[in-house]
């Protein structure tokens, strides 16, 4: 339970397709892989799009917050198109987040699943390696971010715009000291923890899910363990990859 | 918030502090809403449906949005009756009236769900959800057969002393039919609605947007049903009414209260804010000094004509 956690009126101080900068008054501060729900429009007298979308925090720097995102439904075409000083919900910080690292740790990241990894690379930079991964070189968000970071950063691009001609995971080889930290496709994750648990590595994954409230009462975002059900919202988003179950998960 | 207005009213005999109670399945079992709002600052709390057993849910994907609403197939999920008593009645604010949802797929499990919270501390009345899919009707909902629905509701009164709240589905031809059922089995008050039967195609994949296919509609997108249901539902029986429906706004409470509804349940609109039900509270609030309102209950069906 994150009970530092509120449901602040905030303010848009940017949008656009590839991300969002509010200012959250009262924001608590985060863990590097926490979340925040988003309402499009707090007046409830329009309640269109209804429901908040969950969004990892990309950088945060007291209570301006960034998000980042790519238009896949009216949800995130509607966070899109919010002008400068838009009214906005923002409920969190959300979830448990990353551990501090035990060692040495890869993150890997792909497509929009690269937002949640970024904070963690910036507050332990000594301690991790990036590998970073989309279909092409428009996909890898925050890549300057992680430039500037200095930390050592692998790519690949599914047409070899970016970096190696391929996927994330033919660039992972963890050995067993390491920990892996991955956010990404649903594919990409399972086929990381493939390689991470041959390997004898310890990994935790991110993971993403319809979601309607964030706090454990809707029941809507479940994944399937071997703990059974568990929420996405408050005993993740961040799950050790041995106790998902693979097959049916989501 | 206004001091000079009267917000107290009652449902059933239960005194509440004021209209705006949480919907079941909305709001947990109470307290994962603690750390944003006072519960006992709430008319009250329907706790998430029991089941005799502790029931897992559906796999997901459970919800998908539409306008305005949700279309959740979760299959009510919950900790069990038992576990409900021991662990998450007893840590619920004192003085919060807490109504406890029950729920089955067989009348005596109903009725044996009934008896097992009759007498538990801290309840203040049962609201049965007659919305479950009834096996032996061929999967037709409790709530949907006037001869079952009055079954199951003589099979819980007989089992419990407690105040009992029927919950009516929406997804029948006459809401005020059932209504009169429900009245002349002994139920001591209505709560309507529940989420209407709904489904959403995702056709890029050509597939059910819910692997469950069906699932129940909520928000703000019955809100219009929910209101003709109440007012119809006023019109054919004495008993009290909770008006459930896509509740979002002080003004919704009002005009479900003018059609006759004793106090109102919020639900989904917690979801896109955790605080919406003190939030529409405090808009309630502010309606009846504009209006000079002095006691809320004035409202209770008071639609002019």
């Amino acid at each position: 339970m994150s009970s530092a956690a509120k449901h602040i009126l905030g303010r848009v101080i940017e949008s656009g397709p590839l991300g969002i900068r509010v200012q959250a008054p009262g924001w608590a501060g985060h863990r590097p892989g926490q979340f925040a729900m988003l309402t499009l429009n707090p007046d409830p007298h329009y309640p269109d799009p209804l429901l908040p979308r969950p969004m990892a925090v990309y950088r945060g720097k007291g209570e301006e917050l960034e998000f980042r995102f790519k238009i896949v439904g009216r949800g995130t075409a509607r966070l899109a198109e919010l002008v400068p000083g838009s009214s906005i919900g923002v409920l969190g910080p959300l979830g448990n987040g990353f551990p501090d690292p035990s060692g040495s740790t890869i993150l890997v990241g792909g497509g929009t699943g690269i937002a949640s990894l970024y904070e963690y690379a910036k507050a332990h930079p000594d301690d991790v390696r990036v590998i970073l991964g989309g279909r092409s070189h428009a996909d890898i968000l925050g890549l300057d971010d992680f430039q500037t970071l200095g930390v050592p950063l692998a790519i690949a691009t599914d047409d070899g715009s970016l970096g190696e001609r391929g996927l994330v995971t033919d660039l992972l080889k963890p050995d067993s000291n390491d920990s892996v930290f991955v956010c990404g496709p649903w594919p990409m994750m399972r086929a990381a923890y493939q390689i991470a648990s041959d390997a004898g590595s310890r990994c935790l994954v991110s993971l993403e899910a319809h979601m309607a409230c964030g706090i454990g009462i809707c029941l809507g975002c479940v994944v399937a363990t071997d703990q059974g059900f568990r929420y996405v919202c408050t005993h993740g988003p961040v799950f050790d990859a041995e106790r998902v179950d693979w097959e049916h998960a989501l | 918030m206004s001091a000079a207005v009267d917000f107290s009213t009652d449902l059933c005999g239960v005194a509440l502090r004021n209209p705006i109670l949480l919907a079941s399945g909305t709001c947990g079992y109470g307290t994962e809403l603690e750390g944003f709002i006072n519960l006992n600052e709430l008319g009250g709390i329907v706790c998430k449906s029991l089941t005799l057993e502790p029931r897992s849910g559906n796999p997901p994907p459970r919800i998908t949005e539409v306008p305005a609403g949700m279309i959740n197939a979760i299959s009510l999920e919950n900790v069990g009756v038992e576990a409900f008593i021991k662990e998450k009645l007893p840590v619920l604010p004192k003085g919060l009236p807490v109504f406890a949802s029950a729920f089955e797929t067989e009348i005596d499990r109903y009725a044996e769900v009934c008896a097992r919270l009759d007498g538990a501390p801290g309840v203040a009345a049962i609201e049965l959800n007659a919305s479950c899919p009834h096996v032996k009707s061929g999967g037709i909902e409790f709530g949907q057969d006037p001869q079952v629905l009055a079954a199951l509701v003589r099979a819980c009164r007989a089992a419990t002393d407690a105040k009992l709240l029927v919950k009516l589905s929406p997804n029948v031809t006459s809401i005020a039919e059932m209504a009169r059922v429900c009245e002349g089995e002994g139920a001591d008050g209505l709560s309507l609605i529940n989420a209407v039967q709904a489904m959403a195609v995702n056709v890029e994949t050509r597939r059910p947007a819910l692997p469950n296919v069906l699932g129940g509609l909520s928000g703000p997108a019955i809100r219009p049903i929910a209101l003709r249901m109440v007012y119809q539902v006023r019109q054919a029986v004495d008993l009290p009414i909770c008006g459930i429906g896509g509740i979002a706004t002080g003004e919704d409470t009002v005009a479900f209260m003018l059609c006759g509804a004793s106090a109102v349940q919020v639900g989904t609109m917690t979801y896109t804010n955790p605080e919406a039900g003190l939030v529409i509270r405090d808009q309630l609030a502010a309606y009846c000094a504009r209006h000079g309102v002095a006691a809320v209950r004035e409202l209770i069906g008071a639609l002019e004509k």
